[in-house]
């Protein structure tokens, strides 16, 4: 009977240590290093139909629902112009005039969906523009206001400060 | 002391500096070098005088300058320009426009002297221009009397051989500073000569030949010996053009390319030169229609002569159909011995001999060795049908000279009384 109980530890032992060889060779992998950074923001211009469309790029989404979101209007943004910078970890950033945030989106299957909301101004931003500093998406406006954000974090002048990075 | 002060007054622009550039929208950099480029490409191009050109390498050089710290923001933006690409183009388009001043400027005078003479041929153009189209109203009229007809389509015919020889002068006079060989021109000679190629509208005055002959052809009763001058300035056209057409593309093309200031590179060398090559198209196309209205007005009216006539041949509508109707019917008339007097005598001697000879005798019709072929087909049939005849003929003439003659001359016999009586010779 111990004999027995032995084979079949030995049995099981063999089948984990073959498993734990051939487990990883099915697994999926990744390729590392990808840099999604547009180098400029794309200004673009919504249409009738409240899209806009970026050439360079190949991309185009509604923005109803940002303008919904921001404006609490979904037809606020027709005819405006919006900014969009892709960071380069492939977050989406969106921002214009009279915007109080910064939206990050990150890419779905056939969507963007909200990521994080960056609140950036009390009163609207007057002459936004979204610049790539890696690994940060910096947003100026005019002379007023230079912040440095990340997908989740804001980074204000005392923290760039600390940072050493003005 | 001092050093140190200075030291730290350029620290502190440095800084300044540095602040205000991480203040700067990268979209706004992009879009004022962009602004500043294209304001730089449109003045290098539309410059003629040295002085134009003389401002340009300044404003490269600061452009260059102004933005070298951004060469990687403008060569992400510009992709697949660089930086670098953008500012060798603008370069490469100073150096042309700095040869092209020169050649304006050497040959000024030249050209002064030969647009003068263009002005001169162009004010005769439109005089022949008007002239045509008074001629052609009137030959459309009815009420013209055939004689008048006649008188109209010759002088139509000068006019049009005028038009023809007054453009031709004109392209010798604006190829004359060029030289013969087009593709050993310079970048900056092709583009001056499509400029004066263009400004000429030599391509549309071609086009313009060959649609007034399409007219003429359409609106005018021709007679057979019309032909002959017709087909050979035909041909003489279309020879000119064909020697022409590679040389008019290739400077067009030229010209268009400088023209094309949104595309770049190679893109607008092949866009320029597709647009020349349509253009010229345009008028291959134009001239296979007098073609094709010409040899279906001469192959249909010289049918004419045989059907009028009551003779049938083969249907013909080119010169090798045309030889192999007449030798078939010539072949058929010896094998069935049937009346060819009528081919013979009235149609290829009168007619055909007479006034469509030159016409046929052109190389790209019959040419000359082929219609004496032909001619000697049907001679041969001539001969056979009439040979024993003369042969006949002549012989009865000649035997009547000869009896004649031999009566006439034949002495009358004397008779013994009449004989002298000779004296006897002593010996």
């Amino acid at each position: 009977m111990k004999k027995n109980e032995g084979a079949v530890v030995a049995r099981a032992a063999i089948t984990i240590a073959a498993l734990a060889l051939l487990l990883p060779a099915c697994s999926s992998f990744y390729l590392p290093q990808v840099d999604y950074g547009w180098p400029v923001e794309s200004v673009l211009s919504v249409n009738e139909n409240n899209t806009v469309t970026e050439g360079r790029y190949a991309i185009s989404f509604n923005v109803a629902p940002l303008a919904q979101e921001e404006f609490e209007n979904p037809q606020a943004l027709k005819g405006k112009e919006i900014r969009l910078l892709r960071s380069t970890e492939g977050m989406y950033y969106v921002t214009g005039p009279r915007f109080k945030h910064v939206y990050v989106m990150v890419p779905n299957a056939g969507e963007l969906k909200l990521h994080r909301k960056h609140e950036v101004s009390e009163h609207g931003l007057s002459r936004p523009a979204l610049n790539q500093r890696e690994p940060y998406v910096e947003l100026i406006d005019g002379g007023n206001l230079r912040l440095l954000m990340t997908s989740d974090d804001i980074l204000e002048e005392k923290d760039l400060r600390a940072e050493g990075r003005k | 002391m001092k050093l140190l002060r200075s030291i730290a007054v350029a620290l502190v622009s440095l800084t300044a500096a540095n602040g205000f550039a991480q203040q700067q929208s990268d979209y706004d950099v992009k879009e004022r070098f962009k602004a500043t480029y294209e304001a730089i490409r449109v003045d290098i191009d539309s410059a003629r005088t040295a002085e134009q050109v003389a401002q340009i390498p300044h404003r490269i050089e600061s452009l260059e300058s102004e933005y070298s710290h951004h060469g990687r923001l403008i060569s992400g933006a510009f992709y697949p320009k660089t930086f670098n690409d953008m500012l060798a183009d603008l370069r490469d388009r100073y150096a042309f426009a700095k040869e092209k001043a020169m050649l304006i400027q050497t040959q000024g005078t030249r050209i002064i002297e030969l647009e003068g003479i263009m002005v001169t041929l162009n004010a005769e153009l439109e005089k022949l221009y008007t002239e045509r189209k008074e001629l052609l109203a009137k030959l459309k009229s009815t009420e013209t009397s055939l004689a008048e007809q006649r008188e109209l389509v010759n002088h139509l015919n000068q006019n049009l051989a005028a038009n023809d020889r007054l453009v031709n002068a004109m392209i010798d006079s604006i190829f004359l500073p060029f030289g013969r060989n087009i593709e050993t021109l310079s970048a900056a000679e092709k583009d001056a000569l499509g400029k004066k190629l263009e400004k000429a509208d030599i391509v549309n005055r071609i086009a313009g030949i060959a649609q007034d002959n399409i007219v003429f052809l359409s609106s005018t009763r021709l007679e057979a010996k019309d032909y002959g001058v017709l087909v050979g300035q035909y041909y003489q056209f279309k020879n000119r053009w064909d020697g022409l057409r590679d040389k008019v593309t290739v400077a067009l093309a030229a010209r268009n390319a400088i023209t094309k200031s949104k595309m770049q590179g190679k893109k607008a060398a092949e866009a320029a030169a597709a647009e020349s090559e349509e253009l010229a198209q345009q008028v291959d196309a134009t001239i296979a229609t007098w073609r094709s209205k010409l040899e279906s007005s001469f192959w249909t009216s010289l049918a004419a002569e045989f059907s009028n006539r009551g003779v049938r041949v083969q249907q013909f509508n080119d010169p090798k159909s045309f030889a192999a109707s007449i030798r078939s019917y010539v072949e058929a008339a010896k094998a069935n011995g049937a009346d060819t007097r009528v081919f013979v005598d009235e149609i290829w001697i009168q007619r055909i001999d007479k006034d469509w000879k030159a016409a046929l005798e052109n190389e790209s019709m019959l040419g000359k060795a082929e219609y004496a072929s032909l001619d000697k087909t049907v001679s041969q049939l001539h001969k056979e049908k009439f040979n024993w005849q003369i042969v006949f003929w002549v012989f009865n003439v000649i035997a009547v000279v000869v009896v004649g003659w031999w009566i006439l001359t034949r002495k009358p016999k004397k008779s013994p009384e009449q004989q002298p009586v000779t004296a006897k010779t002593n010996i």
